[in-house]
């Protein structure tokens, strides 16, 4: 079992140090770039993967190890929703109306402008 | 020790931090398996039926939802680099961004802003609590980057990841009816117009119908992600105002 352990922290350590400079570096830049931290984050991993091919496979068991937990991290803010209980229970006819019509809109506007595009640049 | 609980906001005890991790793990793996035993239906939702299990769970022990909040602070830590990883992906179909080129990339602009524009300009037209309109603008993009946006612009996170939730369940119930037709003739457009208006949830969907077109879905929902973080800033005196 203790080399097996070792044997993943090799995998996912240097992956994950990479990400949390990142997000560290993302959230100091957040403030002056008016972006939120995670994404200029996101950004600079992208353009570091384009100059660095090899990092690819330094970090990419941390990587989608973090995607693969997104659910189970993102479920907290949506437990947090209960605190937001009493505004939805007054507007929640209206709330669906909108969310059901913008819902639609945008699926059908992207459909189209994807279709339109696709035979006006050929 | 003493040093990560000062980095808790509501200094709540280790106990209290490992018995609210534990919990959720506890709820998601629950939800993660009745999502499997109804084949991934949108209705199944892994985070929705967690959440409603702790939610649930939290009222029968008297337990407050603030308190639970801060003993979980540790997971959204994690969210940041999460949401940084999605660059792999992003990285990864760089052939696919490049083939589909600047058709791909309007659309998904045009999308991004119809998705803010329509539920934005209704919530204003019906009245909705300014809370509420702020939270919507970011509904069409997956929770970690609507939390991030909502976090950099002071709109409410919980509120948002919620409604992008429900946005994700609806949208993936509605379009494949509506947009039925489309699945045969044009599944590239279909798989797009599920990836960005239905996010995550549309591109399960997509996955289980029409595999081939998964990867238009995907980036469809990172790439809307992007667009969207990089529209609101612009637009929020708008949805604030």
């Amino acid at each position: 079992m203790f080399p097996r352990f070792l044997h993943s922290v090799r995998a996912y350590l240097p992956g994950l140090a990479v990400l949390a400079v990142l997000t560290l570096a993302g959230w100091w830049a957040s403030q002056p770039l008016g972006l939120p931290g995670p994404v200029i984050g996101l950004a600079a991993y992208v353009a570091l993967l384009l100059a660095f091919p090899a990092l690819e496979r330094s970090t990419q068991a941390a990587a989608e190890g973090l995607l693969k937990l997104l659910g189970l991290l993102i479920t907290p803010a949506a437990v947090g929703l209960a605190l937001h209980a009493d505004t939805l229970r007054s507007e929640v006819g209206r709330l669906a109306l909108v969310v059901v019509l913008s819902t639609v809109a945008t699926g059908v506007a992207t459909m189209l402008a994807y279709k339109g595009l696709r035979k006006w640049l050929g | 020790m003493a040093g990560l609980m000062e980095m808790l906001p509501n200094a709540a005890s280790l106990a209290q931090v490992a018995g609210g991790i534990l919990a959720t793990m506890l709820a998601y793996g629950v939800a993660l398996r009745l999502g499997k035993l109804t084949r991934q239906h949108p209705l199944a939702n892994p985070i929705l039926i967690a959440a409603l299990l702790l939610i649930a769970g939290l009222a029968l022990a008297r337990l407050p939802v603030r308190g639970y909040m801060s003993s979980v602070e540790p997971l959204r830590w994690l969210l940041g680099p999460a949401t940084v990883a999605f660059g792999l992906p992003i990285y990864r179909q760089r052939a696919l961004i490049i083939s589909a080129g600047k058709a791909l990339i309007g659309a998904i602009l045009i999308g991004s802003l119809a998705g803010i524009v329509s539920a934005v300009g209704l919530a204003k037209l019906l009245d909705l609590s300014p809370v509420t309109i702020r939270a919507l603008s970011a509904k069409s993009i997956t929770s970690p980057f609507a939390i991030a946006v909502m976090e950099r612009l002071g709109g409410p996170a919980e509120l948002a990841a919620g409604l992008v939730i429900v946005t994700g369940l609806l949208g993936a119930i509605l379009l494949p009816v509506l947009l039925k037709r489309e699945r045969e003739r044009d599944p590239e457009s279909y798989a797009l117009a599920l990836g960005l208006s239905a996010h995550i949830v549309g591109s399960q969907h997509v996955a289980r119908i029409a595999p081939q077109a998964l990867s238009i879905a995907s980036l469809a929902l990172t790439l809307a992600g992007l667009a969207t973080t990089l529209l609101l800033p612009l637009l929020w005196p708008w949805i604030a105002g």
